[in-house]
C-alpha cells in the first residue's frame, strides 16, 4: 500500500463518518481534476489511482444519497 | 429554441456521418459487401443449419438464428422484393435507421424522465461518443442497432413500475426486438433493468411490491420474449448446443478475456474507447486527459441530487450514477482495480461467457452519461440563469439578454467541448465504414466466374477471406487461417502444401490468395505489407498439386484437382446426384451402391443429420474427424433424403413465435385503440 492509498483511506473514512454526499462528490471531482495534469505529463500510476479514488467517492456519495431518501 | 436544438442535432449527425451521403460502398470491420446473388444466403424462413458457420463447413444455426433473421429481413425486403443494390440497402435499411433510432431513443429516455429542453444533449452524447463511433466504424451495425434501442428498452422497463399488463407486454416486445439484433447488448440492458429494479425494490421495502414487480417487470415480459423467440430458443434448449464451445477456447477461456481487456478504468469512466480513433485491433493509446471532464460533468449531477424534492427524479439520478459506475467497472474487463471479479463472473455468471470483449459494457456508461450530463448541464443552466448571483459583477446585461447570456454561453461551451472530443470524426480521420470505397473490378469478375458454376464447390482463401469475396450456399468460402488453425502465412502455406486430400474431401475447388484492397489481411506491424502478399502468392504457386487460373488481376486463383462433390461414395469414384431443397434438406439419387458403402456428406459433422430411405433412417457418423457419413443399408439404385432433424423444432418454434407476435400486436392495438377512444 502506497502513501497516496493510505491518505485516500483516511479521507474516505472521514467523509463516510460525516455522511455528507456533497463533500464526497466534490472529493471525487477533485481527484479527477488532479489526475488530468498527471495524465498529461504521463505520471500514470498516481493518475490511475486518483481515478480509482474518484470512483470510490462517487460510489460513497450514491450510497449516502440513497440512505437519505 | 427547440428548432435550433433540432438543427444542432441534425448538424452533429451530418458532420459525423457524412459518409452516408456518397454513392460509394460502405464497408469496414464486420460490415462486408453483399452481392445481389448473395441476398439468398440468409433465408427469411429460419434454417437450423447454416452453411457458412464453422468456417464454411456449416454448423448448428439456432443460437445465431436471431441475428441471421435480423440480417435476412432487410436483404429480403429491400434486396429481393424491391430489387435495391447493397449500397442502398446498407444505407436505407441499416445505417440511416441506426442513426435515427440512436437519436430518438436517447431523446425519449431523457425527455420522459426529466421533461426539459436538454433532451437534445442526451442525443448528442449518445450518438457522438467514441464507443458508438468505433462501433459504427467497425461495421458492427446490428450491435449498434441494439445499442440504439437500449434507452428505449430501459425506459419501457421503468414504466413497468405502473404495474400493468400493457406495459409489461410492450417491454417484452422491445426487449425481443433488441434480442433479435444482438443478444449481448440485450443482456447488458437486462443487467441495467435488474439494477433499476434492485434500487427501487430495496427503497420500497414491501414484500407485496417485490412479488408484483417480479411478475410485471420480469415474468410477463420474459414469457413474452421467450414466445417471440421460440423459433431459435426451442431448438437451442432441446439440443443443448453452445455455439461458443464450437468456436473453441479462444472465446471461452479467461486467458482470452485477459487478452481482450484493452480498456483501462480511466478509459471506461471517461467513455473513451481504448482503440479511439484509429480503431485498429489491439492498438491502444495513452489516456487522453480531456475526456476526464465527462465523468466530472456526469457525477457532478450528484451535487444537485440532494436538493431534488421529487423522490422519483432523485431515484433516477442515483440510479444512473450507479449504472455509470457499474458500466465503467465491467467495461475494463480483467484490468485493475479488482479485475479478478470480472474473470470470476466470466466463469460463473450465466451468460457472461458472451463477454470475452468487455467493451460492450460501455453501453451502460453511454446510457448513464446521456442522462447525467444533460441533467448537470440543465441544473447549471438554471443556476446561472439566476441573475441575482451576478449582480455584484455587473453582468446583469448578460443574464437578461435572451440569446447572449451566460447560461447559453455555458451550453455553447459544453457543445464545443463535445465537438472537440470527437475532432478526428469531424476532420475525416476515422477509418472503416467512415471511409467509403469502391469494389476492385477483379472481385466482380471473380464473383461472376463463381456464380456461373452450377455444381457445388468451396473456395479456400489464403490466408483468410476478403470482404469483397463472393460466397453462396453453392460456393461457400473457407478461411485458411481457421481451417489450418495457423495465423502465420508461411506456416499456413506449408500445411496447405500437404493437404490435397483434405481439400478434395471438403469439396474445395479453388484456392484463392486475395488482393488486399483494404489493407487488412497482409499486415506487418499493423500496416499493409505488399511483400508479404507477393510472397504468399509465390509460395502458393509453388504447391505442386495446384494449377493457377489466370484472368483475375491481382487475385491469385488456383484450381484443386478432382475435388469431391457435396455428396460422394467413399471408396468409389461414382458421383451421387442430389437436389438441394434447402440448407437442411437434400434429395439424393443413388446409383449402383453396394451394401455397407459409406456415403460422405461434406459438411461439418453433426449427429443430427439423418439419411432416410423409404422407412429406414440412419444417423450421421463422423468421417475423417470432420465430415458426415452414412452407412448405406442396401445395395442397388434408389432415392434417399438427407435431413437435419433440429429443423422440426425450428418450424414448431416459428409457429409459436408467429402466433405470439400476432397476439401481442393485436393486444396492444386493442389496448391503445381503447385509450384513443377515451381521449376523444
Amino acid at each position: 500500500m502506497k502513501i497516496q492509498d493510505i491518505i485516500f483511506v483516511i479521507i474516505f473514512i472521514i467523509i463516510a463518518l460525516k455522511r455528507d454526499s456533497k463533500i464526497s462528490t466534490l472529493a471525487g471531482i477533485l481527484c479527477l481534476l488532479l489526475s488530468i495534469p498527471l495524465f498529461a505529463f504521463w505520471v500514470f500510476f498516481t493518475a490511475q489511482h486518483l481515478v480509482y479514488y474518484a470512483a470510490a467517492f462517487f460510489l460513497l456519495s450514491i450510497i449516502l444519497l440513497y440512505n437519505d431518501k | 429554441m427547440k428548432k435550433f436544438l433540432l438543427i444542432l442535432v441534425f448538424l452533429f449527425i451530418l458532420i459525423d456521418f457524412n459518409f452516408l451521403f456518397t454513392n460509394k460502398v460502405i464497408t469496414g470491420g464486420d460490415l462486408t459487401y453483399v452481392y445481389s446473388s448473395m441476398f439468398y444466403n440468409r433465408p427469411l424462413w429460419p434454417m437450423a443449419w447454416n452453411f457458412f458457420d464453422l468456417n464454411g463447413l456449416g454448423g448448428f444455426a439456432p443460437p445465431l438464428q436471431a441475428i441471421n433473421t435480423a440480417y435476412a429481413i432487410p436483404t429480403y425486403v429491400f434486396g429481393i422484393l424491391l430489387n435495391l443494390s447493397w449500397t442502398n440497402i446498407e444505407r436505407f435499411s441499416l445505417l440511416i435507421p441506426l442513426l435515427i433510432l440512436t437519436v430518438a431513443s436517447s431523446f425519449i429516455l431523457f425527455k420522459k424522465l426529466f421533461n426539459t429542453a436538454f433532451s437534445f444533449l442526451a442525443s448528442i452524447i449518445f450518438v457522438s461518443n467514441t464507443y458508438f463511433l468505433m462501433l459504427v466504424g467497425g461495421g458492427q451495425v446490428f450491435i449498434g442497432l441494439s445499442y440504439a434501442l437500449s434507452p428505449l428498452v430501459l425506459y419501457s422497463f421503468i414504466k413497468c413500475q405502473e404495474i400493468s399488463i400493457k406495459r409489461s407486454v410492450l417491454f417484452g416486445i422491445l426487449l425481443s426486438a433488441q434480442l433479435l439484433l444482438d443478444i449481448r447488448v440485450a443482456y447488458i440492458t437486462l443487467v441495467a433493468t435488474g439494477l433499476y429494479w434492485l434500487v427501487t425494490a430495496i427503497e420500497k421495502k414491501k414484500v407485496r411490491y417485490f412479488i408484483k414487480s417480479m411478475v410485471y417487470m420480469f415474468i410477463i415480459p420474459g414469457f413474452t420474449t421467450f414466445l417471440l423467440h421460440a423459433f431459435w430458443l426451442l431448438p437451442t434448449v432441446i439440443y443443448h448446443q453452445n455455439p461458443l464451445t464450437q468456436l473453441g477456447t479462444a472465446y471461452t477461456s479467461t486467458g482470452a478475456v485477459q487478452y481482450f481487456s484493452f480498456a483501462k478504468f480511466e478509459n471506461t469512466i471517461s467513455l473513451l474507447h481504448p482503440n479511439w480513433p484509429e480503431n485498429i485491433f489491439g492498438k491502444v493509446y495513452f489516456m487522453r486527459p480531456e475526456f476526464l471532464l465527462l465523468p466530472i460533468f456526469a457525477y457532478g449531477s450528484l451535487l444537485f441530487a440532494a436538493k431534488i424534492k421529487d423522490s422519483r427524479l432523485k431515484t433516477y439520478v442515483i440510479y444512473f450514477a450507479l449504472l455509470g459506475l457499474v458500466g465503467a467497472f465491467l467495461a475494463k474487463g480483467a484490468n485493475d482495480p479488482f479485475g479478478g471479479i470480472y474473470l470470476w463472473m466470466f466463469d460463473h455468471v450465466p451468460g457472461f461467457v458472451m463477454f470475452r470483449d468487455s467493451t460492450k459494457w460501455y453501453t451502460l456508461v453511454a446510457i448513464s452519461y446521456s442522462v447525467l450530463i444533460p441533467f448537470t448541464v440543465w441544473k447549471v443552466y438554471e443556476w446561472l440563469k439566476t441573475d441575482l448571483r451576478f449582480k455584484m459583477y455587473d453582468l446583469k446585461f448578460l443574464t437578461r439578454n435572451k440569446v447572449f447570456n451566460i447560461q447559453n454561453l455555458f451550453v455553447f461551451i459544453v457543445i464545443c467541448y463535445l465537438l472537440f472530443l470527437i475532432r478526428p470524426a469531424l476532420l475525416g480521420q476515422l477509418t472503416g465504414t467512415f471511409k467509403p470505397t469502391t469494389i476492385p473490378p477483379e472481385y466482380n469478375k471473380l464473383g461472376q466466374f463463381l456464380s456461373t458454376q452450377s455444381s457445388f464447390s468451396r473456395t479456400l482463401w489464403v490466408p483468410t477471406t476478403q470482404r469483397f469475396g463472393y460466397y453462396t450456399d453453392l460456393h461457400p468460402e473457407i478461411s485458411g487461417q481457421d481451417l489450418f488453425n495457423s495465423y502465420n502465412e508461411q506456416a499456413l502455406v506449408k500445411k496447405l502444401a500437404v493437404s490435397e486430400k483434405l481439400l478434395q474431401e471438403a469439396s474445395v475447388k479453388y484456392v484463392i490468395v486475395p488482393f488486399d484492397s483494404e489493407g487488412e489481411i497482409f499486415l506487418n506491424d499493423r500496416k499493409y505489407d505488399n511483400v508479404l502478399y507477393q510472397k504468399t502468392v509465390a509460395d502458393v504457386a509453388k504447391i505442386k498439386y495446384l494449377k493457377e487460373v489466370y484472368g483475375f488481376g491481382r487475385i491469385a486463383v488456383f484450381e484443386v484437382p478432382t475435388p469431391k462433390g457435396h455428396f460422394y461414395l467413399n471408396d468409389q469414384s461414382s458421383t451421387i446426384n442430389f437436389q438441394f431443397i434447402s440448407p437442411v434438406e437434400y434429395k439424393l439419387s443413388i446409383q449402383n451402391a453396394r451394401k455397407g458403402d459409406r456415403l460422405v456428406f461434406a459438411e461439418s459433422f453433426d449427429k443430427n443429420w439423418e439419411l432416410t430411405i423409404e422407412h429406414f433412417s440412419v444417423g450421421s457418423s463422423e468421417f475423417d474427424q470432420r465430415f458426415n457419413s452414412f452407412l448405406l443399408p442396401d445395395g442397388g439404385s434408389y432415392s434417399a433424403t438427407v435431413y437435419y432433424t433440429p429443423q422440426k423444432y425450428v418450424d414448431i418454434g416459428l409457429v409459436v413465435s408467429g402466433v405470439s407476435l400476432l397476439t401481442v400486436l393485436g393486444y396492444l392495438i386493442f389496448v391503445y385503440r381503447d385509450k384513443l377512444r377515451l381521449k376523444k
